[in-house]
């Protein structure tokens, strides 16, 4: 083997280890892989809902408020639909409905408050308080107006508005990490070389930012999921559409409560919360892999124990 | 402004590679809640031809990083020109900006700060060359190898998928070298580039410099508070404090003959001046920027000041030729 080779071969060992140790360190943390595993569960249940759902949805073909059993797995609703395949469909339109909202107000509060933060002057002042109005409306009440002007919004459409009114927390932290990074060298550097802002942004800003970008989709992701299932339970969807929300509202006026018909309601309800931690627990995870003084409690605590540990075995103090 | 510049365009000697003429740079702050201004550049002018290495030196807050901002316009100048190759560039914008830092490039002094931690090496120096000299594919390639290569980065094929934190700060400053070259320009602005850099390795990065002004045929603004490397590096060296220019000389004829008093403070006070005691200077105050202060802004620190020092700018006497200073008592 030549000199150059030899020489070569421990710098790329480094390297690699270096580049896999955040994405191993994602995967070993015992709450990002608990989220991820229920997540790819969910994941799964939306992309197979054809395959797994026993029946069509819409049909009214069974014996209504039917307990759970081996046939209908969570039972039956007062018109005789299954409600498991509803429960399958629904959690398809949740899903959906998630990843639509989390995209696209990730990429408004992206555009705007990166470009806000990059610029600075003027163009910050105008968009910043843009989103600083925005982000004192309460989004709940603005919803419900948006939705009151709408006929029958399909869960889709409730996606896209929920985008539209809720990116303002997240255009506040990019624009507070573009300002950061727009007075640092390297973005000069790119300025000098003839790059233009919108490059800039893209290419010298978005890959310094992953980690807020990947939480930032997550928690975008999980307000989607609650304000359309709150949306649908106040009855602004379409309600002969399939959400996890529709169900809960069909519970609601099918009268689960009062037949004491829990297997309508819960499961929808149990859905959206244990989606909810699956997101909760992959950004706690995201925080303390890329946020380093959690990290660094974390090995503090794990320090302490381990010298606990030893001074009741060995007595003498090191120097 | 244009047939002015166009008049001056004629008068000016053929190879005059940057002029500066009174240039300001002045800052907003906020004095007892009221808008006043500071001056960290305050009416300065140079000029450097091709192949020349203006070497600035001064403390810190003198302006010298300011000049260098202003000359990139990075920073907007208040007053004054700059003149490139007889092009009044002082407020170009848009396309007309993007052309003129073909022929301008900086090398920063934080060799950590100027390249994008999450960017390859290649891709720091394939931008410039595909935005302002349109390669692609295998000539970026090559290229970009031969960039690396004359800047010393060898295994070049090693060297340019490599992130910045695998390289050292030698290293990395040399591509940022790379960088500023790979537009072709004329002129170089180098801020301080080996302050942040191993002793041992600086002579390297100033050689490299040195050989690529010969090569290139380029003229350099050297920053520094080193009067050493001022003094090896430059061509000349301006002598800088409070936003004014204090002297200015040949380099040799400088460090021979300091005439300000600010210059031979500066002289003492670097290792082995042979200086045995106090420095010869009455406060070690910051010198005051605010706009509309009167006089030499080094009167509070002169042991020579004389009341004229306080109240009137004092005169540009020329003692030899190149050597000017800017001072009542010389």
């Amino acid at each position: 083997m030549s000199r150059a080779a030899v020489g070569k071969m421990p710098r790329a060992g480094l390297t690699r280890v270096k580049r896999n140790s955040k994405f191993s360190a994602f995967l070993t943390n015992p709450k990002a892989l608990t989220g991820v595993i229920i997540f790819a569960i969910f994941t799964l249940t939306a992309i197979l809902a054809p395959v797994i759902a026993p029946y069509n949805p819409a049909a009214t073909t069974f014996l209504p408020m039917l307990p759970p059993s081996a046939v209908h797995w969570f039972g039956t609703t007062n018109t005789g639909q299954d409600i498991f395949s509803q429960f399958i469909w629904g959690t398809r339109t949740s899903m959906e409905v998630g990843i639509e909202a989390a995209v696209i107000s990730t990429l408004i509060a992206f555009l705007i408050g990166g470009y806000a933060g990059l610029m600075g002057g003027w163009l910050d002042a105008l968009l910043n308080s843009f989103s600083n109005i925005l982000l004192v409306l309460p989004t709940l009440a603005l919803l419900l107006v948006i939705e009151s002007f709408v006929h029958n919004p399909t869960p889709q459409f409730n996606g896209l508005t929920i985008a539209f009114t809720s990116w303002a927390w997240g255009a506040r932290v990019f624009r507070s990490l573009a300002l950061s990074l727009a007075q640092r060298d390297f973005i000069v550097a790119a300025r000098l070389s003839g790059a233009g802002s919108i490059r800039i942004l893209f290419s010298e800003i978005l890959p310094n930012m992953t980690s807020v970008l990947a939480s930032n989709l997550i928690y975008s992701f999980l307000g989607a999921v609650l304000f359309e299932a709150g949306l649908a339970v106040l009855g602004f969807e379409n309600v002969s559409t399939y959400s996890l929300g529709t169900i809960l509202y069909w519970a609601q006026n099918g009268g689960a409560m009062m037949e004491g018909a829990w297997w309508w309601f819960v499961p929808p309800g149990l859905a959206i919360a244990v989606l909810g931690t699956s997101l909760i627990l992959m950004n706690f995870a995201i925080d303390q892999i890329t946020n380093p003084r959690l990290r660094e409690q974390k090995r503090q605590r794990k320090a302490n124990k381990r010298t606990g540990r030893d001074s009741g075995v060995n007595q003498q103090p090191s120097a | 402004m244009q047939s002015s510049s166009k008049v001056s365009q004629l008068n000016q000697t053929d190879n005059k590679l940057v002029e500066v003429e009174n240039l300001v740079v002045r800052f907003p702050i906020l004095d007892n809640g009221h808008r006043a201004y500071i001056r960290p550049v305050d009416e300065v002018s140079f000029t450097i031809d091709s192949g020349e290495v203006l070497a600035l030196v001064g403390e810190s807050g003198s302006g010298k990083s300011t000049i260098a901002k202003a000359l990139l316009r990075i920073v907007e100048p208040q007053s004054g020109t700059i003149r490139v190759q007889g092009n009044d560039v002082t407020h170009w914008r848009g396309g007309r900006l993007t052309t003129y830092r073909k022929n301008v490039q900086m090398v920063f002094q934080d060799p950590f700060g100027s390249l994008n931690p999450v960017r390859t090496v290649e891709h720091h120096i394939a931008y410039p060359l595909q935005k302002h000299r349109h390669l692609h594919g295998r000539a970026l390639r090559d290229m970009v190898g031969s960039l690396l290569e004359r800047v010393g980065l060898t295994p070049v094929e090693e060297t340019r998928v490599k992130y910045p934190h695998e390289l050292s700060g030698g290293q990395r400053q040399r591509v940022a070298i790379a960088r500023a070259l790979a537009v072709n320009p004329k002129f170089l602005v180098a801020d301080e580039p080996i302050s942040m850099l191993d002793v041992s390795i600086r002579a390297g990065i100033l050689k490299l410099l040195n050989e690529l002004r010969s090569e290139f045929n380029l003229g350099y603004l050297y920053i520094t508070h080193d009067l050493a490397s001022a003094r090896y590096f430059g061509h000349r060296i301006m002598v800088l404090y409070g936003g004014k220019v204090m002297e200015t000389a040949p380099s040799h004829e400088l460090i021979r003959n300091p005439s300000h008093p600010y210059t031979r403070l500066l002289l003492a006070a670097t290792p082995g001046s042979g200086l045995d005691g106090p420095l010869p200077e009455t406060s070690n105050q910051a010198p005051s920027l605010i706009e509309g202060r009167t006089g030499c802004p080094f009167a509070e620190r002169c042991p020579l000041v004389v009341d004229a020092c306080r109240k009137e700018d004092p005169p540009v006497v020329r003692l030899s030729e190149g050597h000017e200073v800017a001072c009542h008592v010389v």
